[in-house]
Parts: structure tokens; sequence; C-alpha cells
């Protein structure tokens, strides 16, 4: 009788172990199959802003047009200098990307594409891209100019008033990574190690 | 007392040394604040943010219906929201601190918004913060700057 029961007990931690063992198996699987998908690049697109003719300015003054989109990769993120809590962090992540990339951060062309055009002028922009690495450009112009990029590139934005009579802006965050013809290839992600978006950047060198 | 003893009392009084210079806690009745940190901005900059972690070892709720800083005119808790791709800014007043448990701020959740700041924040600055307690009361917190992209305090 004890026999038995200790049969019994043997035969149920062996399954209990071969259990865990197949779902440690499957995680590690599910897991690796996931890395190169999070590294990887999407197919290319149609170009963004294609056929779109709004002209902005970059941080020097000087005009930025959706041929500026089709030189170089470029990294863009969507903000305003007054947003002092998601603008600081993604910048300081593109920052740590540049950094990590070495030498190779002069194959992408960082932008900081401003959704408050009213309060951001050319150099606001530059003062402000300028405290998180001086290679990121700050882009702005006239309003309706801006109203019309943000439109061609899919960013929404829209102001939203305070109490205080000031406004905050609820904007896209999205930090998208485009090829040298501008086709959105990957976007970034803050959770993930800035080695890992710099790996993004680097497939895409290797693949232009 | 062995040579070994004496190596590791050392080593402690040197860790609770750093840990006390570091860790700037300020307390009020059973509420401990801890780690306020701020990240530095432009000369001109109107906004700034500022984080800190509020803990209440007592039985009772408390909130934070006030606070206020010498360089802002106004300064209000926020509360930032991804849905989707999209990022969204609303006020988080009064902030709530619950009973044996803790209110965290960092980037990307909530934080207190410095606005009409009187000048830029700058890097290694420090500056007080008086939180008004619903229970506790009042308590004044210094802030340090630490960089504009900071994560964290450092």
């Amino acid at each position: 009788m004890l026999m038995s029961n200790l049969k019994k007990l043997r035969f149920l931690l062996w399954t209990l172990v071969g259990m865990v063992t197949i779902s440690v198996t499957l995680l590690t699987l599910v897991v690796s199959s996931d890395e190169p998908r999070r590294e990887g690049l999407v197919e290319p697109g149609r170009p963004m802003a294609e056929g779109a003719d709004w002209r902005l300015l970059d941080e020097t003054g000087s005009a930025f047009t959706p041929d500026d989109l089709r030189a170089k990769l470029t990294l863009v993120v969507f903000g305003f200098t007054h947003c002092p809590d998601v603008c600081p962090t993604s910048l300081s992540y593109v920052a740590n990307t540049l950094q990590a990339l070495g030498p190779q951060a002069e194959s992408v062309r960082p932008l900081f594409v401003t959704v408050d055009p009213k309060r951001d002028t050319a150099n606001i922009m530059a003062e402000y891209t300028d405290l998180f690495d001086p290679r990121i450009v700050g882009v702005t112009g006239a309003p309706d100019q801006v109203a019309a990029a943000l439109k061609s590139l899919g960013v929404y934005s829209r102001k939203v008033p305070q109490d205080d009579g000031g406004y905050t802006m609820d904007h896209t965050a999205t930090m998208l990574l485009l090829d040298d013809q501008g086709r959105p290839r990957s976007t970034l992600d803050i959770h993930e190690a800035p080695e890992i978006a710099a790996g993004k950047i680097r497939l895409l060198i290797e693949k232009s | 007392m062995s040579k070994h003893s004496v190596i590791v009392g050392a080593i402690t009084l040197v860790f609770a040394f750093v840990v006390s210079v570091h860790a700037k806690t300020a307390r009020v009745g059973d509420i401990v604040i801890e780690q306020a940190w701020a990240r530095a901005t432009t000369p001109s900059a109107k906004t700034g943010a500022t984080y800190l972690v509020v803990r209440n070892s007592g039985s009772e709720p408390d909130s934070i219906p006030s606070l206020e800083t010498p360089v802002a005119s106004h300064t209000v808790a926020h509360q930032t929201r991804q849905e989707g791709s999209v990022s969204r800014m609303s006020e988080a007043s009064p902030l709530n601190v619950p009973p044996g448990g803790a209110l965290e701020m960092k980037p990307g959740g909530t934080h207190i918004m410095l606005m009409d700041l009187k000048s830029g924040l700058k890097l290694g600055q420090q500056f007080p913060l008086t939180i008004t307690f619903e229970k506790a009361g009042k308590v004044e917190v210094p802030v340090k700057v630490g960089k504009p992209g900071a994560l964290g305090p450092e």
C-alpha cells in the first residue's frame, strides 16, 4: 500500500518535471523566435509624404520639404518643446541610440518635428534639441504648412486647453525610422534598450 | 576585533553615509518623500517636470491637493497616458497616497508639471518644492535637477 502511494507520488513528480521542461522549452522557442522580428524591418511600402508639397523650416531656418525625407535614412520624432515628460524621454532615447551607433550615426538624420509651430520657433527648436544631442535637427514652420506635413505623415495632434489659460498637445509619439526613399521601415520603442534601436538602424544601413 | 570585522564595519559606515547623502528624504507625519528630482531645461523653457516618491506608512489614505515652488508660477500634478501611438497629458489632482502604499512618479506616468518657469532649470541646481497633504500637512522638499533626458534620480 505504502509502496504504491510512493509510486504514485513519483509518477506525479516526474509528470510535473516533464511539464515544466516542456513549458520552458516552448517559452524559450517563443522568445527566441520573437527576437529577430523585434529588431527587424518591415517591407517597404509607399514613401511617406508622397506627392505632398509642404514647405517647413529646419532649426537653422533653411527649407525642409518632402524631398529632404529622401536624401538619407531618417529617424523622426514628433512632439513640442513645452512637453516636459514624454518628449525629453523620446529625445534622450534618440541621443542614446546615436551614441550606441558610434560613427554609423552619420548615416541617419534624426529629426524632431514640432506639433506646436505657434510656440516652437526655429531658434527654440534648435536650443531644445541641442539639450539632448546637437545632431538632432528641429523642424518647424508656418502653422498651415506644419499641419499639411503632419497630415501627410499620418501624425495626429490636438490642442488641449488647460485651466491656467495655457494649452498642451496630444500627439502621436511614435518614433519612425524611414529609409533613404522616405519609406517607413521600423519604429523605435523607448522600452527597448538603445542598442536594439541601433541594431534596427544598422540593419537598414546595410540594406540601403 | 578581527581585521575582517573592521573592514566590514568601515564598508557599512561608508555605505550608510553614501545612502544618507544620496537619498534626500523629508518626513511629515506618516508620510516620507524621497528622491525628488527634476530635468534640466533650456534657459528659456516655460515648462519643466519633477518626479518623486511618496510613502504613506499610516493606516489612512492621504492626498496632495496643492503643490508650490518659487521657480514656477503654477505647479500641477499631471498624468501622461499612452493610447495606442498617441500620448496625452491631463491634470491628475488631487494625487492620492494609499495607506501602507506609495505614490511613485516617473517619466511617462505621473509627474509634477512646473508651468511658467521663471528661468530655466540648470543641471545640478536645487530648488524647494512645498507639498501640502490633506491630512499630514505641509512639507518642503529639496528637488535636485538632473540631466535633460534623465529617467531617474542621479
